[in-house]
């Protein structure tokens, strides 16, 4: 019997053994701030109708993408990874505060917005403001936005953004940059550090 | 003898062009294409597949969307798609996603290119279809007939599956 056992283990071993080295890990995606950065207090209006501050914000983590919900595939692609981090995180899925702030103010109304996060999850935060409130939120956080009529239409336009997300941290500073189509297990990785 | 060799000689050509006709004739005899397809698509060479749009987030008229699709030209000369009209839709544009390092442009394309015996993929990030100002909001399990249009005056009826916004 501990002979059988012997070499059932040795064998086992041996394929072990055999095994190659562990590739070295890639390094983790995301630009850490070192130290993080401070941001301006600012104040939208959410999905809600009601007024929002930067400031609100504070106490927890918060990941942040500006987008525009006619954009029909960075920012659905986006909040859906939203979605998965958020269950990746597990029993630490509330201590994150997930936002979505409009770069198209002049569609995007509070009811609107609320119907476009809603369809992703009831938790996620929708920002909306002018323009003259909105620039100097975006120019804080290094975003770029622009509408770009479409000529297929009289009405139709679109708005090239900077897809990036953001990662605040408790206390409201920009913490971590991570780029459009970073994977969401990562995301994860990165959050956790400052939860 | 001789006279009939010459003769014959001579009518050769005459013979062998008859001949040629009569072969030709022969190969121009295909079976009749069935009734209902018309001339331009009884034999289409391209076929698209996993044809699917994107469901709008929220109620009402006038919205957009993007659509996908993957592209099979089987044919022996190049297409290229060069307009898609989509029902429902008022207008319909192909477009291209494109980064400038992290800012995302999305412009127009004057048509997509699918060569003889290849494939194009219209995805997310990518090409991909931009169906304007829809009736009315698409919810997932609808579908949507599209026409593809080819500068060769090919054209190819599609149906596409709403598929949901995200995953």
């Amino acid at each position: 019997m501990l002979t059988l056992f012997a070499v059932v283990a040795s064998l086992l071993a041996a394929c072990g053994a055999d095994k190659p080295p562990e590739p070295t890990a890639t390094p983790l995606p995301g630009t850490v701030l070192n130290p993080p950065r401070p941001l301006e207090d600012f104040t939208l209006t959410d999905h809600t109708g009601a007024p929002f501050s930067l400031s609100d914000l504070r106490g927890r983590p918060a990941l942040v993408f500006f987008g525009f919900t006619n954009c029909p595939d960075i920012c659905p692609t986006t909040l859906g990874e939203f979605k998965r981090v958020k269950s990746l995180l597990g029993r630490d899925a509330d201590e994150v505060t997930f936002v979505f702030v409009s770069v198209d103010p002049q569609r995007d109304t509070p009811e609107r917005l609320a119907e476009y996060v809603g369809a992703f999850d009831p938790a996620f935060i929708g920002l909306t403001g002018d323009d003259a409130a909105l620039r100097p939120i975006a120019q804080e956080f290094g975003v770029y936005y622009q509408a770009v009529p479409l000529e297929g239409s009289e009405t139709a336009y679109t708005v090239d953004h900077t897809a990036s997300s953001f990662a605040l941290d408790r206390e409201g500073r920009l913490a971590i940059v991570f780029s459009y189509g970073t994977p969401p297990d990562a995301i994860v990785q990165r959050i956790r550090a400052l939860l | 003898m001789i006279y009939r060799w010459r003769a014959a000689l001579r009518a050769a050509p005459f013979f062998m062009l008859i001949a040629g006709l009569a072969l030709a004739g022969c190969a121009g005899d295909e079976p009749a294409p069935t009734p209902t397809a018309p001339a331009d698509t009884a034999e289409s060479t391209v076929t698209a597949r996993d044809v699917w749009v994107r469901a709008t987030p929220v109620d009402g008229a006038g919205q957009m969307t993007g659509a996908y699709l993957t592209l099979s030209n089987t044919g022996a000369q190049d297409e290229r798609l060069i307009a898609v009209r989509a029902e429902g839709a008022g207008a319909v544009e192909i477009h291209e996603t494109t980064h400038e390092g992290e800012i995302m442009h999305m412009q127009p394309v004057d048509g997509i290119d699918v060569p003889a015996g290849g494939e194009v993929a219209l995805a997310p990030g990518g090409l991909h279809l931009m169906l304007l100002d829809l009736a009315e909001p698409l919810a997932p399990g609808d579908t949507v007939m599209l026409t593809l249009e080819f500068a060769s005056g090919l054209t190819v009826p599609v149906e596409a599956e709403v598929r949901p916004l995200a995953e």
